[in-house]
């Protein structure tokens, strides 16, 4: 009867390296992208001359970005806590 | 009354290791933001220093032990620890001298690396601990960071074109403000723990406290504090040389690289991955630097930079090592008297000749260049990015 072989514990945990590689580049890079066009809206919305829908439409914008860079900030510090 | 001794000694020396790494380590948190004008010098300092005390004090993780996974923990001694904390205290003032960013954590494990050498020979290193959870994160930690952060910065660059420029700064500034937050408090969350975790070790190897003891209330009180200081009194010259050094920061730059090192360091976290946190806010400082029009990047200071980081394990084990042996000639407690002095009389050298090109809250945002005194030798002018 053959015996289990237990393939033996990688060197390097590559799996994790490449997981926290992916997830950073995914979250970094999206809060960057999200925090720009919130600026790009704000931008918008201050500018002299913009009609009404345009404004309208970049506060929209420019708070949705807001909320969504407020509540990654939050569970950024809710994980460091709880971790 | 011998173990008594030694156990103060070793407190004293981990509570001093513990500055030296909040002064350290501060410019990873808030160089950016200082250096785009986002926090006032003082202000952010205080700030960090504040938060890193937070952390020390909100973290719910056990406090872990020195160099676990990377020596036998069966075989290791107070005196070795003594002699880490020592080398690591070394190599820390030395770089922070050069206005290089190393990694304090490293220093550490090098140092404790050395001295159990010192004690007990290789055997006694886990190798392969050293080559996963040291070598490659600390390989991998500033390439991520950098290709991270370059493609940030393209990104916000092109997408923020037509923003008008005051709005844009004003934007990012406040992001960086956050992001520097974010970062104090996980320092203070991990790094504190370290030194926690040094001194509950010498407190039940010498029988003060019972094995799996809890953390006594005053060790994190003290940790804490000392973690808290280094930032306000501020490693300027770290500061300096990340936030003026590798690249002229605009405020997009310094959101882009304060999230990617935030991003980094928090999934880094998850996944039980230990990237050292100052090779990661480098690698996204110069990723930030490549993501602008111009690429603009002083190599040069790279160059002075990268031989600091590959040199950093063996010049911290021989300084262990070291430690160890002068601690063994004397016999042990004297040993550790002497080479305490020996380190105090060091610091007190390094210190006074700091003071000969000083660097402060008042001037650490000086051209690069204006203060060529030991370390600013170098004369590469970069535009300002994106």
């Amino acid at each position: 009867m053959l015996a289990t072989v237990t393939p033996p514990t990688p060197l390097i945990d590559w799996h994790s390296l490449w997981a926290v590689f992916a997830i950073s580049l995914g979250v970094g890079v999206g809060i960057i992208v999200v925090f720009t066009i919130g600026v790009y809206s704000l931008s918008t919305y201050r500018r002299q001359g913009s009609t009404l829908g345009v404004r309208y439409l970049s506060g929209v914008a420019m708070s949705l970005a807001t909320l969504l860079i407020v509540a990654t900030v939050a569970w950024g510090f809710y994980y460091i806590v709880q971790k | 009354m011998h173990n008594t001794f030694l156990l103060a000694l070793v407190i004293v020396v981990a509570v001093g290791f513990d500055f030296t790494n909040g002064f350290h380590d501060t410019a990873n948190a808030v160089a950016p933001s200082i250096a785009t004008g986002a926090l006032k010098p003082r202000v952010a300092v205080l700030l960090s220093g504040l938060l890193n005390v937070v952390g020390a004090f909100i973290s719910l993780k056990v406090a872990a032990t020195v160099a676990s996974g990377i020596v036998s923990q069966t075989q290791i001694i107070l005196p070795v620890v003594f002699a880490g904390l020592v080398g690591a205290i070394a190599w820390n003032i030395t770089t922070w001298y050069f206005g290089i960013p190393s990694s304090s954590s490293h220093a550490l494990i090098g140092d404790v690396i050395g001295a159990m050498m010192a004690h007990a020979g290789g055997s006694a290193v886990l190798w392969s601990g050293i080559v996963g959870k040291v070598l490659a994160p600390s390989i991998a930690a500033p390439i991520f960071a950098l290709v991270i952060a370059a493609i940030a910065t393209a990104l916000s660059r092109r997408l923020s074109v037509k923003s008008d420029d005051s709005t844009k700064s004003m934007g990012m500034k406040a992001g960086q403000i956050g992001s520097s937050a974010m970062l104090s408090i996980a320092h203070g969350t991990n790094d504190a723990q370290k030194t926690m975790g040094v001194i509950t070790l010498a407190l039940i190897a010498n029988g003060t406290l019972a094995a799996n003891g809890a953390t006594p209330k005053w060790v994190v009180l003290v940790c804490g504090l000392a973690i808290g200081l280094g930032p306000y009194i501020g490693g300027w010259r770290i500061i300096r040389t990340m936030g003026q050094g590798f690249t002229k920061l605009s405020p997009t730059q310094g959101f882009a690289s304060q999230i990617t090192s935030s991003a980094v360091i928090l999934s880094s976290s998850h996944f039980g991955m230990p990237l050292s946190t100052t090779y990661v806010a480098t690698g996204s400082i110069l990723g930030s630097g490549l993501g602008t029009k111009k690429r603009s990047v002083r190599w040069s200071v790279v160059g002075r930079v990268g031989p600091a980081w590959l040199i950093t394990l063996p010049s911290a084990a021989a300084c262990g090592a070291v430690s160890f042996y002068g601690e063994r000639i004397f016999g042990f407690s004297l040993g550790e008297l002497v080479i305490g002095l020996v380190l105090a009389l060091y610091c007190t050298f390094i210190y006074l000749r700091s003071r000969r090109d000083k660097i402060n809250a008042n001037n650490v945002n000086d051209h690069w260049g204006d203060h060529s005194e030991a370390f600013e030798k170098v004369h590469e002018p970069v535009s300002t990015g994106a």
